[in-house]
């Protein structure tokens, strides 16, 4: 994928490097810094879906910042429809900031209390100027609420009225109103219940297919992500271990990494009794990163060039990429 | 006879003048030795079912509306304060979903599981013990991680230590509430085979309460589904998952999209889960149910037994 000339790509992401500063400890110790995301490339065309999948402190959320520009990466290129979005104008930044739109995860933090759901969802339309009176914008409110399955009558009720779910949708409404091209969807089912969570999971495959959206669509769920994308990239610990179709990458993963994370699913398609031998220890720290392959502490598979060669991204077969010494 | 027994247990919270029913009426028997499971979405009574068993939680609000809970033969609704501290911890420990919230953040993990040793098992309260604990759940290097202090340890760690506390006391039935919510993938797994596995060596009860179907199938030998304050079936695992009876469970477990099986659409419920004071009259489940009649909406079902050790609020399907 990478090495294709990617004229169809809406998205493209090249050597992506984010690295937090850490107080350090005593005004002796070093400056150290979480390194959160560490040279990490995809691409995304128009209309797909891309799971990214990956356990807590892997980047992913750190990935959502940068495309939003909530962050600004050390180094690498983000290029949407062609244009490096770490080097635009102001008027160029409002432009961008329309045409991607974020849905965060917890649906009681992300929506401003004190505003109706009505003015929440119209504050994107009045900031781009979308309409111009009142009356225009009352309207188009009422129609994305309709498009996320809320009645009319909610428009001038405040978030604290409303479920979990249904703040989803109100947060999904909100993404939408200035008609983006690209949302992107940071675990948005994760704190939903799970009758409800098929609710929303259905809600973005309805609204993909009527305009046509894309959606980077970041979850710890493996089901989830299996179920929504054409392609999946499984990261730990700040890199792509492994990337491509869906039903390849969960049906045959090929990175340890990805099988265990694939056995670990709970009443998957694997049956019988939860074994301890799933995946030994914990993530490393991303402020300390294992040399080598930052997966060879847990890795059954661990061979000594695992300890101190950090496996490429490589690719394998058609549209898929392995990061691992063992795979060919 | 059964370790524990909860008959017609019902709980009001009492919030101003107004009292809402919680609990109504719930029924289940957990013998010695078993895992079992209590399943249901956030609002359905489940946590406050757990915190109930030893009456933890504050009366008022809260308040018993009848009922019975019979642990190890006494009936935990009438002990007096006294001899309810010989149960709390000493028979029934519990495990939460959020061990950050739980572990004190001043002392040494070590010391918070010798405080559990000197309160129940004061024979035992040594540092040999803390070291055999720790290792029991897992944790490695033990004799120089019980001096970790919590933020040293990780989530999962941190969840280790929890049951190690919980472990401490020799307790009889474990209360696993939501224990792996809060955990990555791989880390659940991990947890969860734990469980397991004390469960199988200490020959221990285990209550594990989740909102996760997928979690049950390899864990418990049977299951109590809860919808809004009720039971509304129960059996062994493999029954109700693979045959699921009631409407609920159905739906549920279509609702969940899984590994390799590629679907179109998932099937969602519709409309969402109703909160306590505002349940619908008859069938609570009527208004997202999907093979509603007549008689759903203004009669109020019970919970039958309809063969071995299955149970079924749903006079529709039970005739079907």
């Amino acid at each position: 994928m990478s090495g294709q000339a990617s004229v169809m790509s809406l998205l493209e992401v090249r050597d992506l490097e984010l690295h937090y500063p850490v107080k350090s400890s005593g005004w002796l110790g070093a400056a150290r810094s979480v390194q959160a995301v560490r040279g990490v490339s995809f691409d995304l065309a128009a209309g797909e879906t891309l799971g990214v999948v990956g356990e807590s402190g892997c980047g992913k959320s750190s990935i959502a910042k940068s495309l939003v520009l909530l962050n600004k990466p050390q180094h690498g290129r983000i290029r949407f429809q062609g244009k490096d979005i770490l080097r635009l104008n102001r008027a160029e930044r409002k432009a961008y900031r329309r045409s991607v739109q974020m849905v965060f995860q917890d649906p009681y933090g992300s929506l401003n209390p004190k505003l109706t759901v009505g003015a929440s969802i119209a504050e994107g339309i009045e900031v781009h100027g979308l309409y111009a009176d009142r009356s225009e914008i009352r309207k188009a409110v009422v129609e994305l609420l309709d498009r996320v399955g809320l009645p009319e009558a909610m428009i001038d009720r405040y978030p604290s009225e409303f479920s979990g779910g249904q703040r989803q949708r109100i947060g999904i409404a909100r993404a939408l109103a200035v008609r983006p091209e690209l949302i992107v969807c940071d675990e948005p089912v994760s704190a939903l219940d799970v009758s409800v969570q098929a609710q929303i999971v259905n809600l973005l495959q309805t609204l993909q297919q009527d305009s046509g959206l894309s959606y980077l669509f970041i979850t710890h769920d493996l089901a989830v992500v299996e179920h929504l994308s054409r392609r999946i990239i499984v990261m730990y610990l700040g890199r792509i271990v492994e990337e491509g179709l869906a039903q390849d990458v969960v049906g045959q993963p090929k990175h340890p990494y990805t099988k265990a994370l694939v056995a670990a699913v709970p009443g998957g398609s694997h049956r019988g009794s939860p074994s301890e031998g799933v995946l030994q220890g914990d993530v490393p720290s991303p402020l300390d990163p294992p040399s080598g392959c930052a997966f060879h502490q847990r890795c059954p598979l661990a061979e000594d060039r695992c300890r101190t060669l950090d496996p490429l991204l490589k690719d394998v077969e058609d549209s898929r990429r392995v990061a691992c010494h063992l795979v060919e | 006879m059964a370790l524990l027994e909860v008959k017609n247990l019902s709980l009001d919270l009492k919030q101003g003048d107004v009292s809402y029913r919680l609990v109504d009426g719930l029924s289940l028997e957990i013998n010695e030795g078993e895992a079992f499971c209590l399943i249901g979405e956030s609002g359905c009574g489940k946590s406050v079912t757990a915190l109930s068993l030893t009456r933890l939680l504050p009366c008022p609000p809260f308040s018993y509306g009848g009922g019975e809970v019979t642990m190890d033969g006494q009936d935990v609704l009438q002990l007096s304060d006294e001899q309810l501290r010989k149960v709390r911890g000493a028979k029934v420990s519990y495990v939460f979903q959020d061990p950050v919230a739980y572990l004190n953040p001043i002392h040494r993990v070590g010391t918070q599981i010798l405080e559990m040793l000197q309160l129940h098992q004061p024979a035992k309260a040594t540092p040999d013990r803390i070291v055999e604990l720790l290792d029991r759940v897992g944790i490695p290097s033990p004799e120089t991680r019980m001096n970790d202090y919590p933020h040293q340890m990780s989530g999962g760690m941190l969840q280790r230590v929890m049951i190690a506390m919980a472990l401490a006391s020799e307790p009889q039935l474990l209360v696993a509430d939501e224990p792996t919510t809060a955990l990555d993938v791989t880390i659940q797994a991990q947890i969860l085979a734990l469980l397991s596995r004390l469960q199988q060596e200490l020959n221990m009860a285990v209550l594990l309460i989740s909102h996760n179907l997928g979690l049950v199938e390899s864990f418990a030998d049977r299951v109590a589904v809860m919808y809004a304050g009720q039971i509304v079936e129960s059996g062994k695992t493999c029954d109700v998952l693979e045959n699921p009876k009631h409407p609920y469970t159905e739906a549920l477990l279509r609702a969940i999209p899984r590994l390799g099986e590629k679907v179109d659409r998932l099937c969602s419920i519709p409309g969402q889960v109703p909160m306590a004071g505002h349940f619908p009259l008859g069938c609570r489940f009527h208004p997202r149910c999907s093979c509603v009649q007549a008689e759903c909406k203004s009669v109020e079902p019970s919970l039958e037994s309809i063969s071995g050790q299955r149970s079924l609020r749903c006079p529709v399907r039970q005739a079907s």
